[in-house]
């Protein structure tokens, strides 16, 4: 009597065999265990030590960070960040503080407004049939893929004829325009709302602004959060544009205000320096700027990743 | 006005046309996303034309007084060549070692799922919060043998200098490990949740029927999470050869790479060192027209969007 029981066993374990499939460590042999481990290891250092050093450079004087007898992750005292502050403050006094509210500003009025425009726009499409609906669709795509980096100049001289280079606005509301958002929020509507509820909505005697008020809104929650962190992380790292409509520096924000700082004497050797503005003061900046996404990030993997690969999915 | 009146006049068939008259609700849902369109995306695309052949004088443009100059000037220019090869060399080297090395991570991942597993994919993960000016300033550092983290190891390769390193022979490697240490953590996230999708059965049949690993992972795993690589291909691409704030502010901090390292770069020198927004516009052009030709024929060679949006 013959049965075929032992399937699994039939692939012998090579030390490839990693790549292949879900595997119990039984299945594993031991030079491929050690090997995977490493390797993952090896590239986890690449991506944390960089920023483990960053966390660590304000505590030491550059003096000392530039000494190569010392060990790099050695740890200064904690005073370390509140002289390092106190020396950023002296950059054209006290701009820092500016320039956070000024990138609180601009990120959170840009994704209050890329969010406002993207979802009633990707309901529309997605719920409703009306005439020019697909070259709406078409556009967006074509939007999509035009980079904003080569067409910063011609809407620089846009924005001097409306006069309003070097305000604001000409950060926040370039910015607010996401067609990426749209078409997210284009395939969240295709995929989780039924045709079905709008149809009973109707009968019972909803208008369009009503069914997406009650139906389309709540529905949305996820899309809400997926698209905040995705416009809150572009807007709050956002460089180019603000480099291109921004000259004063109290209008700065932090990545303008960022390389402003890494610009302060660039190449001026330490005791020419007019401002103590060195390695921790630049790292201390840079770290004010990273940690607010980064905590974000921490909490909100899932959202995030979500909201990146739904560009990906068909439906 | 006009609406009215005919409403009037075609008393006969009113239901009719009142409905026709009526606005679509679609259109006023969509208004503000139209506007904003136009105003930021297709205006300023038709603007980069107007400027092509647009004289400035004292910063405004005279429309069509510059004929074909802006257009030769750019191609006269000894510095075109170089921040084209520039780019073109940073291509060749950053879009396989993305690849690579994000699938292979991936796949590695999820060889075995577990907390270490998962603690793996959040820290290469984290390195995503860092980007523009933050990313640089990161990545200066750590590629400077004076300061870096890893001062030994770039020491034992034989650089003793930030200049070594950071130069222009050297930087389609710099801005690849910067675009890797900010962008990987991301794509992998995204393969990796793709793998998870992919059936156990399917895997067991493909093992059955003799699939060594390296079969399993290149004609099964690949073309099941083949769409996401070629999404990250798309935008992998057209991000690339848009490069601009990298170079900038690396050419700004350290002066050994050209100011005009992209062309991006050369655009914003013709306009604000030179003073020739036309020239600007010409190069913003030039580098549209790649980038959307790039991502057609991604999209064209992958199928990208065939049974999406526009297929209805």
């Amino acid at each position: 009597m013959q049965t075929n029981v032992p399937r699994k066993s039939t692939a012998k374990p090579g030390w490839l065999s990693f790549l292949g499939r879900q595997r119990r460590l039984s299945d594993m042999n031991i030079i491929e265990y050690v090997l995977r481990f490493l390797v993952l290891l090896l590239f986890a250092t690449f991506f944390i030590m960089p920023l483990v050093w960053l966390l660590i450079a304000p505590t030491k004087p550059y003096t000392t960070l530039y000494d190569r007898t010392l060990n790099p992750l050695m740890i200064g005292p904690l005073s370390g960040y509140v002289t390092a502050w106190n020396n950023i403050l002296m950059f054209g006094e006290g701009l820092i503080n500016k320039w956070l509210v000024n990138s609180l500003y601009y990120s959170l009025s840009s994704v209050l407004l890329a969010i406002g425009i993207a979802i009633p726009s990707g309901y529309v499409l997605a719920t409703m049939k009306f005439k020019g609906r697909k070259v709406v669709m078409w556009l967006t795509l074509i939007c999509m893929i035009l980079p904003s980096s080569a067409l910063i100049l011609p809407l620089f001289l846009e924005m001097s004829a409306l006069r309003l280079v070097d305000k604001p606005l000409s950060v926040i509301l370039p910015s607010a325009f996401y067609p990426f958002g749209v078409y997210l929020a284009y395939v969240y509507y295709s995929v989780t709302l039924p045709r079905d509820l709008l149809s009973a909505a109707k009968v019972d005697g909803c208008n369009e602004w009503q069914s997406f008020w009650y139906i389309g809104l709540p529905l949305g929650r996820v899309l809400v959060a997926t698209l905040g962190f995705l416009t809150f992380n572009s807007a709050w790292n956002n460089y180019i544009l603000p480099f291109y409509m921004l000259n004063q520096k109290e209008l700065y924000n932090l990545p303008l205000g960022i390389a402003a700082l890494m610009n302060a004497q660039a190449g001026s050797p330490g005791f020419l320096r007019e401002l103590p503005i060195n390695e921790p003061e630049k790292a201390l900046g840079g770290l004010i700027m990273i940690i607010p996404v980064m905590l974000i990030f921490l909490f909100s993997q899932r959202y995030v990743v979500s909201g990146l690969s739904a560009g990906a999915v068909k439906e | 006005m006009s609406v009215k009146t005919q409403i009037i006049e075609s008393g006969s068939v009113k239901t009719k046309t009142k409905k026709k008259v009526r606005i679509h609700p679609a259109y006023l849902f969509l208004a503000p996303y139209l506007i904003a369109m136009f105003m930021f995306s297709l205006f300023p695309v038709f603007y980069s034309f107007l400027l092509s052949f647009s004289k400035f004088q004292e910063g405004r443009p005279i429309f069509f007084a510059a004929g074909l100059d802006n257009i030769i000037t750019v191609f006269k220019d000894p510095f075109l060549l170089p921040s084209f090869l520039n780019v073109l060399r940073f291509l060749v080297v950053s879009v396989p070692f993305g690849l690579i090395f994000t699938t292979m991570l991936a796949l590695i991942l999820h060889a075995r799922s577990g907390p270490f597993s998962s603690s793996m994919r959040t820290l290469y993960f984290l390195p995503g919060a860092v980007a523009g000016p933050a990313l640089v300033l990161v990545m200066l550092f750590t590629l400077n043998p004076d300061l870096s983290v890893f001062r030994d190891f770039l020491r034992f390769l034989g650089f003793e200098d930030v200049k070594e390193l950071v130069n222009n022979n050297w930087a389609p490697l710099v801005f690849t490990l910067m675009g890797f240490f900010g962008g990987a953590g991301g794509w992998i996230a995204i393969f990796y949740g793709a793998l998870q999708g992919i059936s156990e059965e399917l895997i067991e049949a493909a093992i059955m029927d003799g699939c060594n690993p390296w079969q399993l992972a290149w004609l099964i795993k690949r073309p099941l999470i083949g769409r996401y690589i070629a999404y990250m291909l798309i935008l992998v691409l057209g991000g690339n050869v848009q490069l601009f704030a990298e170079p900038q502010l690396t050419s700004a901090v350290t002066a050994t790479i050209s100011s005009t390292w992209s062309p991006n770069l050369l655009a914003y020198d013709y306009a604000f060192r030179r003073g020739n927004f036309g020239s600007g516009a010409v190069i913003g052009l030039m580098m549209m027209t790649i980038g959307i030709a790039l991502a057609y024929a991604v999209i064209r060679v992958t199928n990208f969007y065939s049974t999406d949006v526009t297929s209805d």
